[in-house]
C-alpha cells in the first residue's frame, strides 16, 4: 500500500482570549487510515477537531486535503471536501424522524407540477430502510420513528451510516463510544472498521485508550494543547499511551 | 395532515403511501397499538376535543354563537390574529419567539397611513413600503439574536416597546385615519368581502387560508421544512450538516414581522383607523394560539394544522363567553385557564405515551 497523505495539518495554533488551546499542533491522516486523536480533557482535541470541520478558524497554520491547501470558512466548506464530523450526541435532531435526520441539510427533492419542489419522501424512506438493514441493528428501526426513541448505539449508527452514504471520505468521531453498553460499544467499533474497509479514513477522538486500540492504525496524542506522541498502534502500549496523556512521566522521544 | 409516528414531526404518508403503496405497510416489529397511540401522538388531536367541546358548551348555552350572524363576526377578526400566528408557528418551531409582532401590528399600518395620507401616495406603493419596514424590523431582530447572541426574549422585548413607544410618539396617541383606502387599487385585496347567502368573509379569512396551506406545505414538505425543524430542535447538530442556521432564524423573524405588518394593516383598514395602541399584548395571545395547537415552545416541534384550530379556539373562547353571559373583559381568564388545561392533557398524554413506548421495548 502506498500511502498517500489525506488530510494534513501543520502549525496550527488557536488561542482563546489569553488562553492558548493549541500551539504548533501537526496533524496527519493518510487516505484509508484510522487515526485515533487522544488527550485528556482540555488537551487541545476537540478544539483541533472544530478546526479540521470548519467550525473554528485557526490563528495559525496549514491545512490541505490531498495536499491542496483549504480554507474552510465553516462547516458547509469542510463538508463539501468530504470531511464530515459526528460529535458527541450532536448530530441528531432527537424531534426528527430517522429518514429526515439521514438526510437533514442534503434532502432530495422532487418537483411537483413541473415546479413546486417537495421532499422525495420514496427516496428518503427506500435509501433510510437499506442504509438502517445494512448497519446490522438488533430490531428494525422504522425510518418514520424519530429519533428520541432510539437507544444510544443506533444513534450513533444511523450518525456513522449518514456520514458514509454521504460519500464523506473523512470521517471524524468525537467520542462515539461515550455513554454506550458494551455491546454498542462493538457495534460501533465494527462499523468504523467496517468505514475503513469501505475506504474511509478515519479520526476517533477519545479518551477510552482501550477501544482506540481495537480499531486505530495510528495514536496521536495531545496534551495541554502540544503534540506529545504520534505512534502506530501495533508499536505501542496501553501503558504508554496512558503516560502520554497523562505526562506522568517524561515522554519516550520518538 | 396526516402526522404518524410518535412525536410525529410529521412525514406525509398519505402522498408517500400513495406513490409507493409498499410503503404504506408498517414496519415489522412494530407492535404497539397502533389505533390507540396514533390517536394520543397526534397533537392536534387534543386541541381539536377541546375546541369541540368548547364550541359544544357555548351553542348548548346560546344558540346564537352558531348563527351566520356570530359566526361572520368571528371569522372577521380571527384571521387577522391567526396571520401573526402562522408566522409565529415557524419561528417556534426554530426555537425563537418574537414579542415585537403586537407593536409591528400596531406601528406598521400607522406608518403606511402617515404615507399615503401625507406624501399622498398611492396606497399600494404605502402598504408595499410598510411590509419592506416590517421585514427590516425583522432583519434586525434576527441579526441580534444569532450574530450577537441576545436571547430572543429580549431582543424582541426591547423592539416591542421601541415600536410600541415610536407609534403612540408619532400618532401623538391619535389614530391615524384610513380612508386613503378607500376605492384604492388594493383596497379589495385586503379587505374585500365576499358573500355567501347570509355569511360575509372578508379577505383577510383567503389571507389566513392561502397563507395557512403555504406555510404548512413548507414545513412538512421541503427542505427548508426540515431546516426549520432540525434548527429548533438541534441547532448544533442542523449546523454541523452545513445548514445555515443563522438565515433560516433570521428568514423566520423576517417572515413573522412581515405578517405582523399585514395583519395590523388589514386589521385597520377593516376597523377604519389604525390606532397606536391596536396589537397591544396580541404577542402573547399568538404565542398561546401556537401552543395550544401543539407547537413547542421550546423549539423542533409544529403544526400549523394545530394552530389553525388554537386560532378558532381563542376565537371561539373570546366570542362565547360574553354569549353566555361573562363580560367581555373576562376573556383571559378564560385563555389562561385554557393554556393550563391543553399543557396539563398534553403532559399527560406524554406520560401515558412513554409507558406505551416503555412496554414496546
Amino acid at each position: 500500500m502506498t500511502p498517500t497523505t489525506h488530510v494534513k495539518m501543520s502549525g496550527i495554533s488557536k488561542s482563546f482570549g489569553g488562553v492558548e488551546a493549541l500551539s504548533d499542533v501537526d496533524f496527519e491522516v493518510e487516505a484509508g487510515e484510522i487515526v485515533g486523536l487522544l488527550g485528556d480533557n482540555g488537551a487541545g482535541k476537540t478544539t483541533l477537531i472544530k478546526i479540521l470541520s470548519g467550525a473554528l478558524r485557526p490563528d495559525a497554520g496549514e491545512i490541505t486535503v490531498r495536499d491542496k491547501p483549504v480554507h474552510f470558512r465553516g462547516t458547509r466548506d469542510a463538508i463539501a471536501a468530504g470531511i464530515e464530523t459526528i460529535h458527541q450526541g450532536a448530530t441528531l435532531v432527537d424531534q426528527l424522524t430517522v429518514s429526515r435526520n439521514l438526510f437533514l441539510g442534503r434532502e432530495p427533492t422532487r418537483r411537483i407540477l413541473g415546479f413546486l419542489p417537495r421532499l422525495d419522501w420514496p427516496t428518503m424512506r427506500e435509501e433510510s430502510r437499506t442504509l438502517l438493514s445494512q448497519m446490522g441493528l438488533h430490531r428494525t428501526v422504522d425510518p418514520d420513528g424519530v429519533i428520541a426513541s432510539l437507544s444510544g448505539g443506533e444513534r450513533q449508527s444511523v450518525a456513522i451510516s449518514r456520514a458514509m452514504y454521504f460519500e464523506s471520505d473523512l470521517i471524524i468521531l468525537d467520542e462515539p463510544t461515550n455513554n454506550l453498553g458494551l455491546d454498542e460499544t462493538r457495534r460501533v467499533l465494527s462499523f468504523i472498521r467496517e468505514a475503513k474497509a469501505a475506504g474511509r479514513s478515519i479520526v476517533f477522538i477519545t479518551h477510552n485508550v482501550f477501544h482506540v486500540f481495537q480499531v486505530v492504525d495510528r495514536i496521536v496524542v495531545l496534551r495541554h494543547g502540544r503534540n506529545v506522541g504520534n505512534v502506530p498502534a501495533a508499536e505501542t502500549s496501553v501503558e504508554e499511551v496512558e503516560r502520554m496523556i497523562t505526562g506522568v512521566e517524561a515522554v519516550a522521544q520518538r | 395532515m396526516d402526522t404518524p409516528a410518535l412525536t410525529d414531526t410529521d412525514t406525509d404518508s398519505h402522498a408517500g403511501a400513495s406513490d409507493h403503496p409498499v410503503h404504506n405497510s408498517p414496519a415489522p416489529g412494530r407492535s404497539r397499538s397502533p389505533v390507540l397511540n396514533r390517536l394520543f401522538a397526534r397533537r392536534e388531536a387534543l386541541p381539536f376535543a377541546l375546541l369541540v367541546a368548547a364550541i359544544l358548551w357555548f351553542w348548548s348555552d346560546n344558540h346564537t354563537f352558531l348563527s351566520l350572524l356570530n359566526i361572520s363576526g368571528m371569522l372577521a377578526y380571527a384571521p387577522e390574529l391567526g396571520i401573526m400566528a402562522l408566522g409565529m408557528t415557524l419561528l417556534l418551531t426554530a426555537g425563537q419567539f418574537d414579542l415585537s409582532v403586537g407593536s409591528v401590528f400596531s406601528f406598521i399600518p400607522i406608518l403606511v397611513f402617515i404615507i399615503a395620507n401625507n406624501l399622498h401616495v398611492a396606497l399600494t406603493v404605502a402598504v408595499l413600503v410598510g411590509l419592506a419596514a416590517a421585514a427590516v424590523i425583522g432583519l434586525i431582530n434576527g441579526i441580534l439574536v444569532t450574530k450577537f447572541g441576545i436571547t430572543s426574549f429580549l431582543v424582541t422585548l426591547a423592539t416591542q416597546l421601541i415600536l410600541a413607544g415610536a407609534a403612540v410618539y408619532v400618532t401623538a396617541g391619535f389614530p391615524e385615519a384610513t380612508l386613503a383606502a378607500t376605492h384604492s387599487a388594493i383596497e379589495p385585496l385586503l379587505v374585500g368581502t365576499v358573500n355567501i347567502g347570509r355569511l360575509e368573509l372578508y379577505a383577510g379569512l383567503f389571507w389566513f387560508i392561502g397563507l395557512a396551506l403555504i406555510l404548512d406545505y413548507v414545513l412538512r414538505q421541503t427542505s427548508f421544512g426540515n431546516w426549520i425543524l432540525a434548527t429548533g430542535g438541534n441547532r448544533e447538530a442542523a449546523r454541523s450538516r452545513g445548514i445555515r442556521v443563522d438565515r433560516v432564524t433570521i428568514g423566520l423573524f423576517i417572515l413573522t414581522a412581515v405578517l405582523g405588518g399585514l395583519a395590523g394593516t388589514i386589521s385597520d383598514i377593516r376597523v377604519g383607523s389604525a390606532y397606536p395602541t391596536a396589537g397591544q399584548g396580541y404577542e402573547l395571545q399568538v404565542i398561546a394560539m401556537a401552543v395550544i395547537g401543539g407547537t413547542s415552545l421550546f423549539g423542533g416541534s409544529g403544526t400549523i394544522v394545530g394552530t389553525l384550530i388554537g386560532v378558532i379556539l381563542l376565537q371561539a373562547i373570546s366570542n362565547g363567553v360574553v354569549l353566555v353571559g361573562f363580560p367581555g373583559l373576562a376573556y383571559p381568564m378564560f385563555v389562561g385557564a385554557i393554556i393550563l388545561v391543553a399543557m396539563l392533557l398534553q403532559s399527560g398524554l406524554r406520560q401515558i405515551n412513554i409507558g406505551l413506548e416503555r412496554r414496546r421495548r
